[in-house]
């Protein structure tokens, strides 16, 4: 400290002489050797000065400790009294505090009294509002328990309804079936009436002509010229003797033949003309005769087969579903036709039909469902009405196995094939031959329409017939035997199946247009096996050799799914139910598959 | 119908005076053009109510006088419908005098058919002297026309037939129906010499052979 101090006066004083430069750093570098050299001499008492300010410290600090504790008991009394004091005035604070909190808690408590018995009330409003809640659930209950009544009760209407509906839906049908009928009765009846206007016609010619000739001949007899009167007193004369041909004597002959029924004859057309007067419906009724009865808007192709059973002991030849689509018929070898019924996907034995002594060919039912007619190798087709189990008819005469027996549209008229080279129509009421065709060939299938019956031969040959004149109009060839034909539901297209592996379709408008459906691996099993159309008319379906079943697409062509590993021997036949849903195919080996889309 | 009825009344009777003849024209054409309407109209003066498909045939018949001679005009209304006609077809044509092919001026497809109609006719043997002729109906509906007049007159020239225009419902309109059947019976009754100088085995008895064997064949066949 002393250094630094010295330090400032030579540094005042060389800042004072600082006129005179040289003269002044002289100094300056002199003062400062100086007083470095005064520091070296001095730096010893530096140390003691230090030791000395320590020690001045140290005992300042001794002396305070020395005089404390007196302060400190005098200050800790009064200290005590203030900090008593204190605590006092905090306890005081204390107890104000609480009794304010008791004031408060008492508050609170007042407030939650009425928050309970805010909760009470709300308490009872909600137990109050739960009683009526519940008077309503009872009250709702019942209502279900009424509703539940009610529906059951309109169920029942349904039901009878429904039951009601069938009844009518089976009287419209038989209704269909009557009105068929009478159609053909009237237009029968009309060909009546033309075919006697026309002999009236002719009768009436004759005699204006025998008149005539009289006339001529009582005119030459009076010697008048003849060539006068053709030329001018009877122009009309030349109804002339010329037209007496041997045909005409002929006529003659016919007709006191005819005179003798004219008087039947009259009668029936004038009660036809009765019966159009008074009716004069009858046109209107027949515009919708010949829709068919099931209608089809469309089938499903089957994919997954639900159910599979040994339906026979032997073979099965013929399948086929009722219009209904809930039963089924089968035909085998064994000789029985089976019943099943279709429910839930199974298919349930229902009864036997027995009466053929040899295997079944070929099944049909009529449009009512409840009549069977089939085809037997036992030279002779049986017909059965399903109210009772025993044949009701037998129609023998074919010399051969009968191969197809089928319903023509007046249901009172059968036809069938035979392997004996003719086909037969059969009147049911009368249960005999009406006619019988000579189709030159083996006839292993025959389907009818209503005025032209068509049949499949072993000669490779379709033929078709006018059921009226018993002649052949038409022959298609094919590649093949012909083992089945079919009609679309709208008797527009017919389907062969030939032993060339191959089905066709042909337009019965417009023969010349035919279609070929084919696919691979598919072959014809047997010299039966049968093609079918869908009740829809867009698909065909047929059995193939290897125990598959192939649908076509009949629009695009194509095949439409293929489903094999069901059948392991041939397929003979299938059967398409009306509603679409099913298809049926037997085979060889006993085996009979109920096929759906689902 | 009426025409039916006054048939039922005439055909137990005696027969009429055998000087009158009797001319059978058929009235052919598509189902729906009018041809029960048009004889209808022609023998019974008025247009019928309401009509339904004709099934089979009707007979409708008018005695009229031409020259004097009174001649009943026997016009056989057909079946449009094929299936109510299809069995009875041969009865039409046999020892016909003259067709009344008819189409609908407002349904062009009842006139393409014609050619159709025509064939039947020529299938059935009809000789050329049978006189034929074409009637438009129902042209008082222009509004729907779709047959045209020059249409139907080169069609009909084309098969050398006269032509006529007519409405049963208002025959006002164009050609009277009343005077279409008259022309026709006109032209029959100067004609009648041609016809009959043809041996009647050429329209008549042969068609009626063929249904006679055809019934032979029938009942001895089973």
């Amino acid at each position: 400290m002393a250094a630094l101090e010295c330090l400032g006066s030579p540094s005042v004083a060389v800042r004072l002489g600082s006129t005179t430069k040289t003269t002044a750093e002289k100094w300056r570098r002199h003062i400062v050797r100086q007083l470095k050299l005064r520091d070296k001499s001095q730096i010893m008492f530096q140390d003691v000065i230090s030791a000395y300010v320590k020690l001045l410290e140290r005992s300042s600090i001794i002396g305070y400790v020395a005089r404390h504790p007196l302060q400190r008991s005098k200050e800790s009394l009064s200290s005590e009294i203030t900090e008593d004091a204190n605590t006092v005035r905090v306890l005081r604070k204390t107890s104000g505090e609480l009794a304010y909190q008791v004031v408060e808690l008492q508050q609170a408590i007042r407030i939650k009294d009425s928050a309970l018995d805010q909760q009470r009330d709300r308490m009872r409003e909600v137990k109050r509002r739960l009683e009526e809640a519940q008077a309503e659930f009872w009250g709702l209950q019942a209502r279900v328990e009424e509703v539940r009544e009610e529906n059951s009760a309109l169920k029942q209407e349904y039901d009878a309804v429904l039951q009601r509906h069938r009844g009518m839906e089976a009287t419209f049908r038989a209704e269909k079936v009557r009105g068929a009928e009478l159609l053909e009765d009237l237009v029968q009846r009309k060909r009546l009436a033309a075919a006697h206007m026309n002999s009236r016609n002719e009768k009436r010619v004759r005699a204006r002509e025998d008149n005539l000739k009289k006339e001529l001949e009582t005119a030459a007899m009076k010697k008048v010229d003849i060539d006068v009167g053709f030329g001018s007193g009877i122009p009309t004369e030349p109804a002339s003797p010329k037209n007496e041909t041997p045909e005409d004597s002929d006529r003659f002959h016919r007709r006191l033949f005819r005179s003798a029924s004219a008087p039947r004859i009259l009668d029936s057309i004038k009660e036809l003309f009765e019966k159009k007067r008074r009716g004069n419906t009858v046109c209107s009724l027949e515009e919708d005769i010949y829709t068919p009865v099931g209608i089809c808007l469309s089938a499903r192709v089957p994919a997954k087969a639900l159910h599979f059973l040994d339906a026979h002991e032997l073979g099965i030849n013929a399948v086929r579903f009722s219009p209904s689509s809930t039963l089924l018929a089968t035909g085998g070898t064994d000789r029985v036709i089976k019943l099943w019924d279709v429910t839930a996907g199974m298919l349930c034995n229902r009864c036997s039909l027995d009466g053929s002594n040899e295997g079944i060919t070929s099944i049909e039912f009529d449009p009512t469902g409840t009549k069977v007619l089939a085809a037997s190798y036992d030279k002779s087709a049986l017909y059965w009405s399903l109210d009772g189990c025993a044949p009701k008819f037998t129609l023998t005469g074919h010399s051969r196995k009968v191969t197809a027996a089928k319903f023509k549209c007046s249901l009172r008229h059968v036809v069938t094939g035979s392997a004996d080279r003719t086909v037969k129509v059969w009147d049911l009421q009368r249960a005999a031959c009406v006619q019988t065709i000579d189709v030159l060939s083996y006839c292993s299938d025959v389907v009818c329409s209503e005025y032209y019956i068509i049949s499949g031969h072993y000669d490779r040959k379709i033929r078709f017939w006018d059921s009226r004149a018993a002649s052949c109009t038409q022959e298609v060839p094919l590649q093949g035997k012909v083992t089945s034909l079919d009609l679309s539901p709208d008797h527009r297209q017919l389907l062969s199946c030939s032993r060339d592996e191959c089905l066709q379709v042909v337009d019965l408008r417009m023969s010349n247009s035919r279609r070929t459906f084919r696919a691979d691996g598919f072959k014809c099993g047997c010299d039966s096996t049968k093609a079918i159309f869908s009740p829809d008319g867009n698909y065909l379906a047929a059995g193939s050799a290897d125990g598959a079943v192939y649908i076509w697409n009949v629009n695009s062509g194509n095949l439409e799914t293929h489903l094999p590993g069901m059948h392991s021997s041939s397929v003979n036949a299938l059967s398409w139910s009306v509603s679409g849903q099913y298809v049926v195919s037997v085979d060889k080996s006993r085996r009979a598959v109920l096929w759906s889309d689902f | 119908m009426e025409s039916s009825l006054e048939l039922t009344t005439s055909l137990p009777g005696t027969y009429p005076p055998l000087r009158s003849r009797i001319f059978k024209i058929i009235v052919i054409g598509d189902s729906g053009v009018g041809k029960t309407c048009l004889t209808y109209r022609f023998c019974a003066g008025k247009f019928p109510d309401k009509t339904e498909a004709t099934i089979g045939v009707d007979f409708r018949e008018k005695v009229i006088e031409i020259d004097g001679e009174k001649i009943k005009v026997q016009l056989w209304d057909t079946a449009g419908q094929e299936r109510f006609r299809k069995s009875m077809v041969q009865h039409y044509y046999r020892n016909v005098h003259a067709v009344v092919f008819v189409y609908d001026v407002t349904n062009a497809a009842s006139f393409r058919s014609l050619p159709a109609w025509i064939e039947e006719c020529r299938q059935h043997s009809l000789g050329q002297e049978v006189p034929r002729i074409l009637v438009g109906n129902k042209c008082d509906l222009r509004h729907a026309l779709q047959v045209s007049t020059e249409l139907a007159q080169k069609f009909a020239d084309s098969h050398s037939m006269p032509l006529f225009e007519t409405s049963a419902k208002n025959p006002d309109d164009n050609d009277h129906v009343e005077a279409i059947f008259m022309t026709v019976a006109h032209k029959l009754k100067s004609q009648k010499p041609l016809v009959l100088s043809q041996p009647p085995g050429a329209t008549g008895a042969l068609p009626l052979r063929k249904s006679e064997e055809e019934e032979r064949s029938w009942s001895c066949s089973c």
